[in-house]
């Protein structure tokens, strides 16, 4: 127990003085393994476990969603569903925030990491809502919160981390996902409506479009449909695994992105370098995370946490609701990957023991880690819309986020008490 | 000494031990993710057109993405893009600021040179017992010993980054677009 | 009190069967003979790949663990022959010839380097299982697409027309349900450890087996070192052949349990016809061939091992 909080403790000071996580992780993890192992033991797990970390067939599904992500960026899927979207909602008041929260949830279906899709959302909404006069921080709020759904709706990276880490079904976890993400698209356009009733002029309504140009704009959107059926349809047909569906949806969106011709050697170049860098960067996360949890491993603690649990066995709810704060308390600090490969070996015995569904927990897990990215004070989301948008200033960003991260507690519990949300679709998957 | 826009060096011991080795790298790193994509397509393609996967993909698959992930690690250690708590930096003087940075740097640096010697290690252990793949009985001590020189690679990125911030040819950068999950 | 706590380290979750069947009993063993001297601390989870779980022991990493012979294909290829075809019907009688063969022809090659040998075992016979049909003849297997583990049973699949597929094992429901396999190779065991009882109802018994593999235990050799000689006795005690007799029997029993969850639930079992037996018999000829010049690149003579194994397995089964 003094092991693993002093670990933990030591861990935060050095993120705190602005070193990587990754490399904390390292520290702590090794250092802690020292304590309790050896130096002999510590050493050699360090090592190996970097080599089966990155020698390991399951994990390809990150670097290839990741790169279907970027190749459809490119191959602009995203401002065709921004076109159709806002054709639809974009001449209400605060109709283009909507618009965005909706081409986000579309975008979502096609790209499996949340940064990736706020990134890209970001580009592409933020124009116009600066154009109609939008508040700065509705603008940025519903795109940062738009981009979470992307870790939720399938195909998801982190979904598949989940699974391998807890082995459940890829396939049914996948379509958990899809019922709490659109309910966290009504929960969203929830929140921008509150924004507008509080104030009007935060969203002014933008031009309203006939059904003929309406029926235009949607029917621009059949690429997203196509990538979105192949992959999916290709999981649930059998066609391929989980795994090899993100090298499938890669491929496709590679196509897409070449028959429209958004690729040029240096562009293709472009893709493939932040795609790979994306990728060594959570492996170096997802090492350092390795690190750490066997550290804890081989400490107590997780013993006494099953033990301490074990107490509570007449209200397990009162164990989920501890674990529910302690997930919202470490998503102040953490990213999602860090918090799921840090938190999921040690509460996940735990839920199995208490009796709960492992998909319905994985899809508690995700939506937490969705609302990871938009609390303060660390917030990825954020800082990618700051990178975006260099000339919005960080608190604007996160007063904007407000409203949604109010709407995303209503969803989370939501979710928790109502597992048939998550779990109805699932039990059509054979 | 010439700096360009991006504070990327572009001459001297910097541009040779940073720049160049992490764009050269960075080239190889998506080569292999390209190939990657590739053959789990033409390894589906092959079960269901000719009943006949590609022999060992699994396999291909598994031994590529160290490369890929090791290749482009020079690239991300030399542009600082790795996940970062920058909390504080509302409160922490500029001049404070270039030394923190020359401190992360190097403690980063030693975190990567640690993982290079301990999978250095390893590689000597793979040698000496024989390790092989399951498939093709490929060594795994060129696996590790490549991924360990490639670490060594990476290590001296983050020297580059501490020597800039050092002799203030590199200064602390407005935090850009992270990408993760 | 105890003395000497020992971590187990285990890559398969505690609630495998065979953790439940015999690496725990195993423990509680040494823990009730040493007097409650020895204590075991089953780690949460494994500390290390499966691959590496020998490295692992051997570094102090964990002080217990367990791994495959086959993981290590090159180090241990003395020992390959127990990854091929009609060895034999039960785990006891393969896994305790397996024990013999390395205390006679192996135990002095220093194989099991800074770690003490616990022993070692099979995991009984192999066989086939399929979604749609039953298999008669090696025709059978054409275009079907049949998750394998191990490069036997690919070579077999292969062989006779088959497409194989390499995923890993936690994924046998996921790739079976969704019909990416059609079929699976797997002793009767695993069709519930995965629950694919409902998905393969189809299974096809080779005598002997269509394939195996061999596991093997051990322990740290400077933690050994350091018990005091009643502490090593209760170790030793429960070590060499006294653990291949309780390690074949758990997975006698865990493969009869699948076998009979595979009846209760109405699946159609049978014994291969000669037509798939006699084809296998041809295909083993050049499996063993191959084993022999494989072992014969580690120093050992393959043909003397393989004749002594199988009079073993022989005088086992009377
Ligand atoms: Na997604
Ligand atoms: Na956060």
């Amino acid at each position: 127990m003094t092991e693993a909080l002093t670990g933990l403790v030591l861990l935060l000071s050095l993120s705190f003085l602005r070193i990587p996580i990754a490399f904390s992780m390292v520290a702590v993890g090794f250092g802690g393994m020292a304590w309790v192992l050896g130096p002999q033991g510590a050493m050699a797990n360090v090592g190996q476990t970097a080599f089966d970390a990155a020698i390991n067939y399951e994990l390809s599904v990150v670097p290839l969603f990741v790169l279907m992500g970027n190749f459809v960026t490119r191959a602009r899927l995203s401002s065709e569903l921004y076109t159709a979207s806002n054709a639809f909602l974009g001449h209400r008041r605060g109709g283009l925030a909507m618009a965005t929260i909706v081409a986000c949830g579309g975008f979502s279906a096609i790209c499996g990491s949340s940064l990736a899709t706020a990134a890209t959302m970001a580009k592409v909404a933020m124009p116009s809502m600066r154009r109609f006069g939008y508040d700065d921080s509705l603008a940025a709020g519903s795109i940062a919160a738009g981009g979470t759904l992307g870790i939720l709706i399938p195909p998801s990276v982190l979904l598949v981390i989940y699974g391998i880490l807890t082995q459940t079904s890829i396939g049914k976890l996948f379509a958990a996902g899809i019922m709490p993400g659109l309910v966290g698209i009504l929960f969203y356009l929830a929140a921008v409506k509150a924004v507008i009733i509080i104030k009007p002029s935060a969203g002014p309504a933008g031009e309203r479009q006939n059904w003929s140009q309406r029926m235009q704009a949607l029917s621009r959107v059949w690429g997203v449909l196509l990538l979105f059926g192949i992959v999916m349809g290709g999981i649930y047909g059998g066609v391929f695994s989980p795994t090899e569906a993100a090298g499938i949806g890669a491929f496709g969106g590679f196509l897409f992105a070449l028959f429209r011709k958004a690729l040029n050697w240096y562009t293709f170049y472009e893709v493939l370098l932040e795609s790979a860098a994306t990728t060594a960067m959570l492996f170096a996360v997802l090492i350092g995370a390795l690190l750490f949890a066997n550290f804890i491993n081989v400490t107590d603690f997780p013993q006494a946490l099953l033990e301490l649990a074990g107490q509570f066995s007449d209200t397990p709810w009162l164990v989920i609701a501890a674990i529910l704060v302690i997930y919202v308390a470490l998503g102040c600090v953490f990213e999602s990957l860090s918090m799921i490969l840090l938190t999921v070996p040690i509460f996940f015995p735990l839920v199995l023991e208490l009796g709960y569904d492992p998909i319905w927990f994985g899809i508690v897990v995700v939506v937490i880690t969705e609302i990871s990215l938009i609390t303060p004070p660390v917030g990825l989301n954020v800082f990618v819309l700051r990178g975006v948008l260099p000339d919005v200033t960080t608190s604007t960003i996160f007063r904007g986020v407000t409203p949604f991260w109010i709407a995303d507690l209503f969803r989370l519990t939501l979710i928790v008490a109502v597992p048939a949300l998550s779990l109805w679709l699932p039990s059509f998957v054979r | 000494m010439t700096v360009s826009t991006n504070g990327q060096v572009n001459s001297g011991a910097s541009y040779w031990l940073g720049t160049l080795p992490s764009q050269v790298l960075g080239i190889v790193s998506c080569a292999m993710l390209f190939s990657m994509m590739m053959l789990t397509f033409v390894d589906v393609a092959g079960r269901y057109v000719f009943a006949a996967p590609l022999p060992a993909a699994y396999e291909m698959i598994a031994f590529v993405m160290p490369g890929i992930i090791f290749c482009a690690l020079p690239h991300v250690n030399l542009n600082e893009s790795h996940v970062t708590i920058d909390l504080l930096d509302g409160f922490i003087p500029t001049s404070v600021k270039r030394w923190q940075s020359v401190l992360v740097n190097l403690f980063s640096a030693a975190a990567v040179a640690f993982i290079s010697w301990r999978l250095w290690a390893r590689s000597r252990d793979h040698l000496r017992f024989g390790e092989v793949t399951d498939e093709l009985y490929l060594e795994l001590w060129i696996f590790s010993t490549i991924m360990s020189v490639l670490c060594a690679i990476a290590t001296i990125a983050f020297f580059v980054n501490a020597y800039g911030y050092a002799t203030n040819t590199k200064r602390p950068k407005k935090d850009d677009g992270v990408t993760s999950t | 009190q105890a003395k000497t706590v020992l971590t187990y380290s285990s890559w398969l979750p505690w609630t495998h069967p065979i953790n439940v069947e015999l690496y725990i009993p195993w423990m509680e063993a040494i823990e009730k003979d040493s007097g409650g001297s020895i204590q075991f601390k089953r780690l949460p989870k494994g500390v290390a790949h499966p691959r590496a779980h020998l490295d692992a022991v051997r570094t102090g990493q964990a002080d217990a663990g367990m791994s495959v012979h086959g993981y290590s294909p090159k180090r241990f290829a003395a020992y390959m022959f127990a990854e091929l075809p009609m060895l034999g019907d039960t785990g006891t009688g393969t896994s305790i010839a397996l024990q013999r063969t390395h205390d006679k022809f192996l135990a002095d090659k220093n194989y099991y380097e800074g770690v003490v040998l616990i022993g070692m075992n099979t995991h009984g016979p192999g066989l086939i299982h399929h979604s749609k049909k039953l298999f008669n003849s090696p025709a059978d297997f054409k275009g079907q697409k049949m998750r394998t583990g191990g490069p036997i049973p690919k070579k077999i699949v292969e062989a006779w027309g088959g497409v194989p597929i390499r995923q890993p094992a936690p994924k046998s429901y996921e790739i079976l349900s969704t019909g990416v396999a059609d079929g699976i190779t797997f002793p009767y065991e695993s069709l519930t450890s995965f629950k694919i009882v409902n998905l393969v109802p189809f299974s096809t018994y080779v005598p002997g087996g269509m394939y195996s593999s061999s596991h093997y235990l051990v322990l740290n050799q400077g933690k050994y070192d350091k018990m005091t000689a009643a502490e090593r006795a209760a170790v030793d005690k429960h070590s060499g052949e006294a653990f291949a007799l309780r390690a074949g029997k758990a997975w006698d029993l865990i493969n009869r349990r699948g076998k009979e969850a595979a009846i209760k639930n109405g699946n159609k079992l049978q014994d291969a016809p000669a037509a798939i037996v006699d084809a296998l018999n041809e295909l083993n000829v050049q499996f063993q061939a191959d084993y022999i010049a494989g072992a014969k690149a580690a120093g050992v003579d393959g043909a003397a091992i393989l004749k002594y194994f199988n009079a073993e397995v022989a005088k086992l089964a009377k």
